[in-house]
């Protein structure tokens, strides 16, 4: 009986032993680690990397919706597209909406942080209702705004032909409506700006300010010395996420004006939706939205350098 | 390992309360999840369609399939979206070899999304034996490769809508031909009615523009269906003839105009005409919209409004149609049904009420139909069964084909004449621009084009 009891006990410890050895195991870092970030790596790569690998195959084939078989075409989609006037126009446009766009956004972000920064009352209020365009869902508002500025009733060209400042062809002229999709995204995205340098303008220690008014320094000064340098970190995180989103914008160019009129106001996302998935041409609708992915490689890597820069001397 | 025997809570002690609530919330889900399942109907067949401008006829088609469904033991649903939407899903569907049973496809749907369409011969045959035949149009939009890819069920043609009072009011005639428009229209615009063709990225531009352009002799492509002719002197016609009409008798804003807003001008009261299919009378009709009279009185819109074969050009009467057919997809789950579907939907009696149902707005393309009573009920329809012979789509002397559907999806067409009207392009340059899109849309092409 005790050979029989002690075996038992050996088999148990061997057992708990198995069991402590699996979980020492499984508990090492890297595994660990690995199972931890195994989901999200399994949704970047069904979701990101498997469409962005078809995207460049589809690119470089000739591939039409429903194909059932492509061929290989090599660069020939890429090299028609240069070739084509309103690609050209389309990667001009690109980079000034975005250009003009993220800049009245940082202008008018630091303005409106400041303003919210101040002591006022309904300053909850104030706050909750600055973020609206950024919470109110782009479809919806963007189709406000295409109301707004409707070629024939727009309320705006009403107010303003009241006021004296006379009417203007907000979607009918080219310049008019690559302005107006401009300023729509402006107004889209200006909460997200505010919002978040509002949030480095409250970390700022106002010892700084009551430091440089010892030293009679002036409003300017104090904001160009004290507020602008310690605000960069932040200015940097939210430019490179507005950069990115608005490079890659989509809604408000199709709702509004669907990339007309004449095709002055297409962006890449919204040529590549008209010849990839309206006209059914994949392989150019493709490579149209891949001219996207170097740019946007480009506008990564300067400003995650910055920060690495940022960080160091910090 | 602190945490293990500290008072806040373990990993283990973390993952496992997680992993309980989890289990626990999963569980609520499905108890609720399983209810509404019990209540949600099964579908067995389905049909996508585009949102049809009088709903009635989307109502009418849905009573036809919870009929069909109901003959069958099934349940058969159409799922109806807006039009400028259709494309993308359609190629969403196509890509993923799933989706809808049936679709609506019209145009050079039926050449791009060949592959994808099951062959109708002989059900095309049985109906088109039991309705006197189709027109030709039906056939040209529907036959690829010498198989019948959808049944022809209907075109929408472009008449001119016109403000009789104005014209009369000025002392003028209704416009028999593009020259006398620009009289008339121009006379219009000096009385603070302009008129309105859209010259901008819109389904409608892009129709108008083609009828114009083959009015006056010209065209883009080939009756082979592959010779691109956009470099012609009618070309050349077609566009000064627009710039004028831009210039002389449209509002300026037509460049940026949607297919709805001519409905809306000519609605208004400050549109004198414009060129569309019957709905922008029906919602006058169904708004009982009112619109103010040169001599300052207000009547009811459709008193002053009427439909008028399109005008004719140096080369004749041309317009453009759309063309909307029934297909059947080769993912379908049950294709011997889906057929039966669309026999349903072709039998004497649903098809007529279907054309009722829609007011006329949609033609019928099997000759048995063509003198529906529909349009006798309403003066104001009398053009219709006399616009067919003038009506053709897209592409025309060519057939539609997938390239075709490009160029109307790029709006190569209207951004061609808009770029003229506006000044920004002479007409030379503005032809070279769309010529090389359109031979860059063609390029690449492997097969023939045999119908």
């Amino acid at each position: 009986m005790e050979d029989g009891a002690v075996a038992a006990e050996v088999t148990a410890v061997k057992k708990i032993s198995a069991w402590q050895s699996f979980r020492e195991k499984v508990e090492q870092e890297k595994i660990l680690g690995f199972i931890f970030i195994a989901p999200a790596l399994a949704v970047i790569v069904l979701l990101v990397a498997y469409p962005f690998v078809i995207a460049i195959s589809l690119s470089v084939s000739d591939a039409w919706v429903g194909s059932e078989k492509f061929t290989y075409v090599g660069l020939k989609n890429f090299a028609d597209m240069l070739g084509n006037e309103t690609f050209r126009r389309t990667v001009r446009n690109t980079f000034l909406f975005t250009g003009a766009s993220v800049g009245m956004k940082i202008v008018l972000g630091l303005v409106l942080a400041q303003l919210m920064h101040r002591a006022m009352r309904f300053r909850r209020i104030f706050r909750a209702v600055v973020l609206l365009p950024w919470v109110v869902p782009t479809a919806l508002s963007v189709l406000a705004w295409w109301w707004m500025l409707d070629p024939d009733y727009s309320v705006v060209n009403w107010t303003m032909s009241r006021l004296g400042l006379g009417e203007h062809w907000w979607l009918t002229d080219p310049r008019l409506a690559m302005l107006s999709v401009i300023i729509v995204n402006t107004w889209r995205g200006l909460p997200f700006f505010a919002i978040a340098i509002l949030a480095g303008l409250v970390s700022i220690p106002t010892e700084l300010y009551e430091a440089a008014d010892t030293d009679g320094a002036g409003r300017f000064k104090k904001f160009w010395h004290i507020t602008l340098p310690l605000l960069k970190p932040v200015l940097a995180i939210v430019i490179l996420f507005s950069t990115i989103f608005t490079f890659a914008d989509f809604n408000i160019v199709f709702i509004l004006t669907r990339g007309g009129p004449m095709n002055m106001t297409h962006l890449f996302s919204t040529l590549s939706f008209a010849y990839g998935l309206q006209g059914g041409n994949l392989g150019q609708g493709a490579a149209i939205s891949l001219f996207l992915f170097p740019i946007l490689v480009v506008v990564v890597f300067i400003q995650l350098r910055f920060f690495i820069r940022r960080d160091e001397i910090t | 390992m602190s945490s293990k025997s500290g008072k806040g809570l373990s990993r283990r002690k973390f993952l496992a309360t997680s992993a309980g609530a989890a289990a626990g919330l999963y569980g609520l889900s499905m108890l609720g999840g399983s209810s509404a399942y019990a209540k949600k109907k099964r579908v067995d067949l389905t049909m996508l369609n585009w949102n049809h401008f009088v709903p009635k006829s989307d109502e009418k088609l849905r009573e036809q399939f919870a009929a069909f469904g109901k003959s069958k033991g099934i349940v058969a649903r159409l799922d109806t979206i807006a039009h400028l939407q259709l494309a993308a899903k359609k190629a969403a569907e196509a890509q993923a070899r799933a989706g809808h049973d049936t679709w609506g496809v019209g145009g050079g749907e039926v050449s791009l999304y060949e592959a994808q369409l099951e062959d109708l011969d002989d059900l095309a045959a049985e109906l088109g034996k039991e309705h006197g035949g189709y027109f030709q149009l039906g056939k040209e939009t529907s036959v690829v490769n010498n198989h019948w890819k959808a049944i022809p069920a209907y075109f929408i043609s472009f008449p001119l809508v016109a403000r009789t009072d104005l014209v009369a009011d000025i002392g003028e005639k209704i416009p028999d031909t593009w020259e006398d428009l620009l009289r008339v229209g121009a006379k219009l615009k000096k009385k603070g009615h302009p008129g309105g063709i859209q010259l901008g990225n819109s389904a409608d531009a892009n129709a108008i523009l083609q009828g114009i352009m083959w009015s006056y002799g010209a065209s883009w492509v080939a009756k082979d269906s592959e010779t691109i002719t956009v470099n012609s002197p009618e070309m050349v016609n077609a566009i000064e003839f627009v710039k004028e009409l831009y210039e002389k008798a449209l509002d300026p804003q037509v460049v940026a105009w949607d297919d709805a807003s001519n409905n809306r001008f000519i609605t208004s009261g400050k549109g004198s005409f414009i060129l569309n299919p019957i709905s922008a009378y029906k919602s006058a009709e169904r708004g009982n919209l009112k619109v103010k009279k040169l001599d300052g009185t207000v009547v009811p819109a459709i008193s002053v409004l009427n439909h008028f074969i399109p005008p004719k050009g140096p080369a004749g009467r041309h317009m453009y149609c759309y063309t909307g057919g029934y297909g059947v997809m080769s993912w379908a789950k049950d294709k011997g049904l889906a057929k039966d579907l669309l026999r349903f939907m072709f039998q004497k009696e649903n098809y007529d009420a279907h054309i009722w149902a829609s007011d006329g707005y949609n033609q019928p393309l099997l000759k048995a139909f063509a003198n529906h009573p529909v349009w006798g009920t309403n003066p104001k329809y009398a053009f219709a069964p006399k616009i067919g012979k003038y009506s053709h789509t897209q592409g025309w002397p060519g057939l539609p084909t997938k390239h075709s559907q490009v160029v109307n999806q790029l709006y190569v067409i209207p951004n061609m004449f808009a770029s003229v009207a506006t000044g920004k392009k002479t007409p030379k340059q503005a032809i070279a621009v769309m010529e090389k899109e359109i031979k860059d849309i063609f390029a690449g092409r492997k097969k023939k084009i045999t119908k």
